[in-house]
C-alpha cells in the first residue's frame, strides 16, 4: 500500500530549512528513531540542496509504503527538478566529485545513498534529474 | 520581519557560538563574518567553541563551514573547538564519510574550555581529555 504524505516545491533556501522541519515532524510521527530521524533529514537535505544549486530547484514526495504481507513499512523521498541533468551519474556518485556549484564536500550524493536503505539516481541531460531514496522504519 | 540570528558571545578571551536549529546557509554566513571580524578585530582572543549541541543536522555544506572556521581561526592565530555534537549526527555524518579532520572536539563547553586553556599553556588540543 502506497501512500503520498506530502508535495513539496523547494527554490530558495528557506524552503529547505522548512522542509526539513516538516521531515523531522513526518519522521517523528511515524516512530521513526533519533538515528534514523537524522539520516532522512540529512540525506533529503544534501540532495535538496543540490536541486537548488545545479537545477534552480525542483519538488519532493514523500510517500508512506506497507509491505501487504510483512507490514513493514517505510518512508520514499523523491526529489525531481527539471535542471541540466547529470552528464555522468556515475562518476557523481564517487565521494569526492563535486559539480561546478557545489558548496559542500563532495558527498552529498555518496553520503546520501550510504544513509539510505535504497537509493536510485536517474538523470537525463538536459531534462533533469530524479533522486529516490527509501528508508525503512 | 528578519531572521534570528545566531549571536557570538564574548566569554572572557573565548568566543562561544552557541548554534541551534536548523542551520540554514545565511545564518552560518552570518557566524561567520562575526566571527571573522571579531578575530581579526582584537587579537587577545584565543579560540573559538562552535556548541552544536542544540544542532540536530549537519550536512555536508555544514561539515565544510565548520573546517573553513576552524582554518579561519588558525589563520589569525585561534583554535576553534567544535562541543557537544549530537550522538545521531556525529553516527550520520560517520556513515557519510565525513570527517571533520583538523577540528577538534569536545563533549561540552566547559571541557572545551579546558582544552582550549590547556592549549594556550602548550598541552595538545587534541588531547585525551574529552
Amino acid at each position: 500500500m502506497e501512500k503520498i504524505i506530502e508535495e513539496l516545491v523547494v527554490d530558495n533556501s528557506d524552503h529547505i530549512s522548512e522542509i526539513r522541519s516538516r521531515i523531522r515532524e513526518i519522521c517523528v510521527r511515524e516512530g521513526a528513531g533519533a538515528v534514523k530521524q537524522t539520516k532522512m533529514v540529512t540525506a533529503c537535505a544534501e540532495i535538496l540542496r543540490n536541486t537548488l544549486n545545479f537545477a534552480g530547484g525542483g519538488e519532493i514526495k514523500i510517500k508512506k509504503v506497507t509491505k501487504n504481507d510483512s507490514g513493514e513499512t517505510s518512508l520514499i523521498f523523491v526529489v525531481r527538478d527539471k535542471g541540466p541533468g547529470i552528464d555522468d551519474p556515475e562518476k557523481a556518485m564517487q565521494p569526492g566529485w563535486s559539480g561546478p556549484r557545489s558548496k559542500g564536500l563532495g558527498k552529498g550524493l555518496s553520503g546520501s545513498k550510504n544513509l539510505s536503505d535504497e537509493f536510485e539516481l536517474e538523470s537525463v541531460p538536459g531534462e533533469g534529474t530524479t533522486v529516490t531514496m527509501r528508508f525503512n522504519l | 520581519m528578519g531572521k534570528e540570528q545566531i549571536p557570538v558571545i564574548t566569554y572572557e578571551d573565548v568566543l562561544l557560538v552557541p548554534l541551534q536549529g536548523s542551520l540554514d546557509d545565511e545564518k552560518i554566513q552570518s557566524v561567520k563574518d562575526q566571527l571573522l571580524e571579531k578575530l581579526s578585530g582584537d587579537k587577545s582572543f584565543c579560540g573559538v567553541i562552535l556548541d552544536v549541541s542544540a544542532v540536530n543536522v549537519v550536512d555536508s555544506y555544514t561539515a565544510r563551514v565548520f573546517g573553513e572556521l576552524s582554518q579561519s581561526a588558525k589563520m589569525v592565530g585561534g583554535r576553534c573547538i567544535l562541543s557537544g555534537i549530537r550522538p545521531e549526527v556525529a553516527y550520520t555524518l560517520v556513515e557519510m564519510g565525513i570527517s571533520l579532520t583538523g577540528l577538534p572536539t569536545a563533549l561540552t563547553v566547559k571541557k572545551a574550555l579546558k582544552k582550549l586553556r590547556d592549549a594556550e599553556a602548550g598541552e595538545p588540543v587534541n588531547g585525551k581529555n574529552n
